[in-house]
């Protein structure tokens, strides 16, 4: 029998065994080695359950006491339906629920796993992850659950807050500490009981860069997934906030990489639009297991209702939805016989159904019913010191009193909390809400939100009662609104969005026209910040309609505004038009105003691959801002410039301005650039064209924090492409790899097309240069789609030619060249700007060259050359020459190759690119190898191998290898050597340095393992090491050697991921 | 164990299984203090109190016991056998136990 049916869990607690009770199942247990005591019997009219806990007979490690098991005789039965009255018991399901127990135990052995359950309301969805929770504890998993609610969304992450928060409460100071000090404190911008993180937060978390609070609780579910798997049960996130909802899609997109399942339940096409699309999402990726809740069978129906009303009849009526068969029994119990309503024609479920609800609602008292009705009003769960505080006119005693009632006739239910209650369903709380007059559900959120501001409630936690109660004109009320939606804005742009309209509405006619515009633009963000550019560019349109005509200042940085938002959908025509009216109708364009608009105009050109008209503007905004003696302003229009000069080719002209913009802008403080930051990221991105890298990355690093401080991310699209690709060539291919991925991340959840691509083919690109030719082949090949979905110009260019780059090393020329000649403008590859264009046409020369087609292979280093000497930079001329070189060894002219090489090897050495450098040398080497001049080309290749490691190029690093073992050279692959005695302080690894710190800090084995977020017996083993590596048998030894090692105890960096 | 089990009572030291350790268990039970943890947090701590059972293990965890916090007051009591005042206190979670106390307790007969 043990083997069949095993115990659902056992347990060790100072050499306890035990069987934990699961609500619904029977344990009895015989045995003559084991003590049974009787803990507890619950008795229902279909039995009685004794409930046991066995002890052994002596304190036995619990896996000697387990091993014993095998030999006693143990008698386990499971009886289900016993205990619980009927109403609750678990039918009909097991399939279903064996589905979710297959994704649990893969859960169990590491590896993350998500569930999806979808069904219509009352289908059992509920009863489903409960049982899943049980199972989840039975298993040893951490069981955290938490539910949405109808008609509230006022704080952004409810459901994961709901989960976890309470959990997080419980963590030592310690752990907590441990979070700030790992750089998670983005974590308290979510979680109130870890609010106190939130001043680690270096950098403010924006809208558009809200996936760093995604990563920092996909870090947070890892480490509490260390000690135990953890299960994350989330019920009805159909009503769930967007903030909740993007959350889970990242987590489902990009998996914690630990134990984590995430189960969530969802009513079938109920909610809103928005939440839809993103449950729609979620459910498609591959990672998630999506069932869906269909009808009982008859018999199901039958042993749900244990004979209280016809199955059959019950089935036909409720459709084979539990919740309403049950209602419908519980009609029939009442004595009023169900008639046949199978329309669903009352708030979509069936008119019996909402009519036993609302005979159920009648039979109450009249104070029930109010209490009932309020706590409708404030929430499900709701807090009790709430209820008295908004029922208003009832003493406590008598709202326990109705709360009595209320739990008595099912209507409620007790939660994990004991002041805490919610409904028994949904469809209950629904129906108490509507079925209540309007007026006095009005007075009730009334009573609710003043309740709240007593007790110092954020105006989040208002802001849904005072829309429901609120008239137009009402100024507190849209102070209310627009603090909740200035609150939620960066974490939750979209229920943001809500509170801005709301408090919209609220505003009486004859508001400032400041204030409205005020909020319109705030509007205008939330909407931007998720992707809806066209409400965005509505409400602009709408706030530039209200200014008088003398505002001009206000007015065009609208305008501005509006031409950013249109160059975010890829629309530059038309931003160009507005633009380019604005201009036209200021009296003078030395102005900040001007310079403003000649600056956006630059850019615009610039995106529409019209590299003369970007320089053109760009000149006129340096003349503009010569007469303002504005430094900052100033070295915008000459980054402008100097980014306009380089991409049309006019080097010279573009370094002057660049040396004068870099002198300007380095003497700017941050708070100065942080009112012209287009300054510092147009000098970055001219620094990428002008072959300047380690100026890039530190104008482009200094930018991104700027922006970060001030709030300016709607700058990231155009500075993170060019920072991520200055750190490449700049030799820092991880920190490329981050900064691209963050902006990938960033630009998904916005959902802007045109960042996306920018950022995915950077990203590519990036990793094509680390040799991880498989991202770089699918980004790549993303980046392609998503340029589609923009205007001609740049953008699809460029993210052709970085694709064509993969596909030409992945070994596919023939597909490389025609997307080369394709996107970028036929063979001169006109579209691409400046310097780069230099490296695309080597590409094509390589391409050619694969394909046999000679002539054209000339013809494209032809150019390349006369572009490396129109120029005259170092890349285009490293380009030229790696395609002559390329020519000449197709040709067997060795020597020739050679000479090409050597040349390309010069530029490289100028360059200051330790990545193309590695890449020249492996060129030159194999030119050498090609001529017989085996030492020095070995030599070139062994510095190449040194860089690429240097860089963690392994796959070139691995090919220059194999290019020297063809030379006969013997590959010895240096490997970092440990200290070699495997004793004393220097043996210890980092994590054992740190634990044997925390031991000097008389920390417990258990106190340590909370504070690193590792299991006690990980603790241990760490420390029998370090024990047996120090010669030490006592912890106070331990201390005794660290301290004794220079007086001073050094704690190992924190790690950080 | 059929439809009938309602009426089925197993002791649980039924002797006859190998091996039969009842006497030394029964002894060693009479060895073991009896504590009563008392246990307070405040209102806003509620949550967190009951929360932090979950993940924990330990022979408590899905046990009633009496609680005032429904009513306002948050204290929260076991009764329970140990070793001693900390292993008593170790049956909880550690937020748990940080704010309680173990009081060892015994039958008296009230005169």
């Amino acid at each position: 029998l043990f083997s069949s049916c095993p115990p659902v869990a056992v347990f060790d607690d100072d050499a306890m065994i035990g069987f934990r009770w699961i609500p619904g199942e029977l344990v009895l247990c015989r045995s003559g080695f084991l003590c049974m005591s009787k803990r507890r019997s619950i008795g229902s009219d279909k039995g009685s359950i004794s409930i046991w806990q066995a002890r052994p007979q002596s304190r036995r490690p619990l896996s000697t006491a387990w091993h014993s098991l095998s030999g006693v005789a143990f008698l386990i039965e499971k009886a289900r339906r016993c205990a619980l009255g009927a109403g609750d018991e678990f039918v009909g399901r097991s399939s279903e629920l064996a589905l979710l127990e297959n994704v649990l135990n893969a859960v169990a052995l590491g590896k993350a796993g998500f569930a999806s359950v979808t069904g219509e309301a009352g289908i059992g969805k509920s009863r489903l992850l409960r049982e899943l929770g049980h199972a989840a504890v039975a298993q040893g998993f951490l069981a955290l659950d938490g539910s949405a609610a109808e008609f509230e969304l006022e704080h952004a992450f409810g459901v994961f807050i709901q989960a976890l928060d309470a959990y997080l409460e419980t963590l030592s100071d310690s752990a907590k500490e441990r979070l700030s000090t790992d750089r998670l404190g983005e974590l308290g911008v979510v979680f109130p009981a870890l609010s106190s993180l939130a001043h680690a937060v270096e950098q403010p978390v924006s809208a558009t860069e809200r996936f760093r609070v995604h990563q920092a609780v996909r870090e947070l579910l890892e480490r509490l997934a260390v000690s135990q798997p953890l299960a994350l049960i989330l019920d009805d996130v159909h009503w769930a906030d967007s903030a909740s909802l993007e959350l889970l899609f990242s987590l489902a997109r990009r998996p914690p990489n630990a134990a984590v399942i995430i189960v969530w339940a969802a009513r079938t096409g109920q909610g809103d639009p928005a939440a839809l699309q993103t449950l729609g999402l979620i459910q498609n990726l591959s990672e998630v297991q999506n069932i869906q809740l269909g009808p009982l069978e008859v018999k199901d129906v039958e042993a749900l209702l244990g004979g209280r009303l016809d199955a059959q009849i019950a089935h036909t009526e409720s459709g084979g939805n539990p919740f309403y068969a049950l209602e419908l029994a519980s009609v029939a119990k009442a004595g009023n016989r169900a008639g046949k309503h199978s329309a669903r024609d009352v708030g979509g479920i069936p008119t019996t159904v909402a009519t036993a609800i609302s005979a159920e609602l009648s039979a109450l008292t009249p104070a029930a019913r109010e209490v009932a009705e309020t706590a409708a009003v404030l929430g499900d769960p709701f807090d009790v010191d709430l209820l008295s505080a908004t029922v208003g006119g009832q003493p406590d005693d008598d709202v326990w009193l109705s709360l009595d009632e209320l739990i008595s006739r099912d209507l409620i239910r007790e939660t994990d909390v004991p002041q805490s209650f919610r409904f028994r369903h949904p469809l209950v709380r629904s129906a108490v809400y509507t079925g209540a007059k309007p007026s006095m559900r009005r007075e009730r959120h009334r009573r609710a939100a003043e309740a709240l501001r007593k007790t110092g409630a954020p105006a989040v936690a208002l802001a849904g009662h005072v829309e429901q109660f609120a008239r137009r004109g009402d100024a507190s009320s849209v102070a209310v609104l627009q603090e909740a939606g200035d609150h939620n804005a960066a974490r939750a742009p979209s229920d943001a969005a809500r509170w801005f309209r709301a408090a919209l509405r609220l505003l009486p006619d004859d508001a400032p026209h400041l204030q409205r515009v005020n909020l319109l633009t705030s509007l205008a963000s939330a909407r931007a910040a998720v992707g809806d550019f066209s409400s965005a560019l509505d409400a602009l349109s709408e706030s530039i309609d209200l200014l008088p005509s003398a505002d001009i200042d206000l007015h065009t940085q609208l305008v501005v505004a509006c031409a950013e938002v249109e160059l975010l959908l890829g629309h530059y025509q038309e931003a160009r038009a507005r633009l380019e009216d604005s201009y036209r109708a200021l009296a003078a364009a030395d102005s900040p105003t001007g310079v403003s608009l000649l600056i956006a105009l630059s850019l615009n050109r610039f995106y529409a691959a019209d590299y003369e008209g970007a320089l053109g503007w760009g000149e006129s905004a340096v003349q503009a801002a010569e007469s303002l003696s504005d430094p900052a302003l100033s070295a915008a229009a000459l980054s402008a410039h100097a980014l306009g000069a380089s991409w049309a080719g006019r080097i010279d002209a573009a370094l002057e301005s660049h040396r004068l913009a870099q002198t300007l802008v380095d003497d700017l403080t941050d708070a100065e650039l942080a009112l012209r930051l287009d300054a510092l990221s147009n000098l970055s991105s001219a620094e990428l064209y002008l072959d300047l890298y380690a100026q890039s990355c530190v104008h482009g690093e200094r930018a991104l924090r700027i922006a970060r401080l001030s709030g300016q991310t709607h700058l990231m699209p155009v500075l993170t492409p060019v920072l991520g690709s200055s750190l490449w060539l700049a030799g820092d291919m991880q920190r490329s790899a981050q900064v691209l991925e963050d902006a990938v991340e960033a630009a998904r959840l916005v959902g802007n097309h045109q960042a996306l691509s920018l950022n995915l083919f950077d990203r590519a690109l990036s990793a094509l240069m680390a040799g991880d030719l498989e991202v770089a082949l699918s980004l790549g090949a993303e980046g392609v789609v998503e340029a589609g979905f923009v205007d001609a110009g740049i953008v699809p260019a460029y993210a052709g030619v970085v694709h064509a780059l993969t596909l030409l090393e992945s070994g596919d020329p023939a597909g490389a060249r025609d997307l080369i000649l394709r996107s970028a403008g036929g063979d001169s590859i006109h579209l691409i700007a400046g310097t780069w264009r230099s490296t695309f046409l080597e590409s094509l020369t390589r391409c050619c060259l694969a394909l046999g087609r000679q002539q054209e292979a000339l013809e494209a280093a032809g150019r390349a050359t006369e572009r490396a000497t129109e120029l005259g930079l170092p890349l285009p001329r490293l380009m030229a020459d790696r395609a002559w070189a390329a020519i000449a060894m197709a040709d067997g002219r060795s020597d020739d190759a050679v000479i090409a090489a050597r040349s390309a090897l010069g530029h490289a050495e100028t360059l200051v690119s330790p990545t193309y450098l590695a890449f020249a040398l492996v060129l030159l080497g194999q030119a050498l190898a090609a001529t017989g001049e085996r030492d020095e080309a070995v030599g070139h290749m062994e510095h190449a191998v040194d860089l690429f490691e240097s860089l963690g190029a392994v796959r070139y690093r691995n090919q220059a290898e194999a290019e020297m073992r063809k030379l006969g050279k013997a590959v010895h692959r240096r490997t970092r050597r440990g200290d070699g005695s495997g004793t004393g302080v220097g043996s210890l690894t980092g994590r054992e340095l740190e634990i044997a710190g925390l031991v000097v800090d008389r920390l417990t084995n258990r106190e340590i393992a909370e504070t690193l977020f590792l299991s006690t017996k990980t603790v241990e083993t760490h420390l029998r090491n370090t024990f047996s590596k120090l010669g030490v048998s006592s912890r106070r030894e331990m201390a005794r050697v660290l301290e004794g090692q220079d007086g001073s105890r050094t704690h190992p960096a924190p790690s950080v991921g | 164990l059929g439809d009938g089990w309602s009426s089925v009572e197993i002791s649980g030291w039924i002797s006859g299984f190998f091996p039969d350790v009842l006497e030394p268990v029964i002894a060693h039970n009479r060895e073991m203090p009896s504590f009563r943890i008392v246990h307070r947090h405040n209102s806003g701590e509620c949550p967190a109190a009951y929360a932090a059972w979950k993940g924990f293990d330990g022979m408590l965890r899905g046990q009633r016991t009496t609680s005032s916090c429904r009513w306002g007051d948050h204290q929260i009591w076991w009764d329970l056998e140990a070793a001693n005042e900390v292993e008593a206190l170790r049956r909880l979670p550690r937020y748990v136990s940080d704010r309680a106390v173990a009081v060892r307790i015994g039958e008296v007969d009230i005169p």
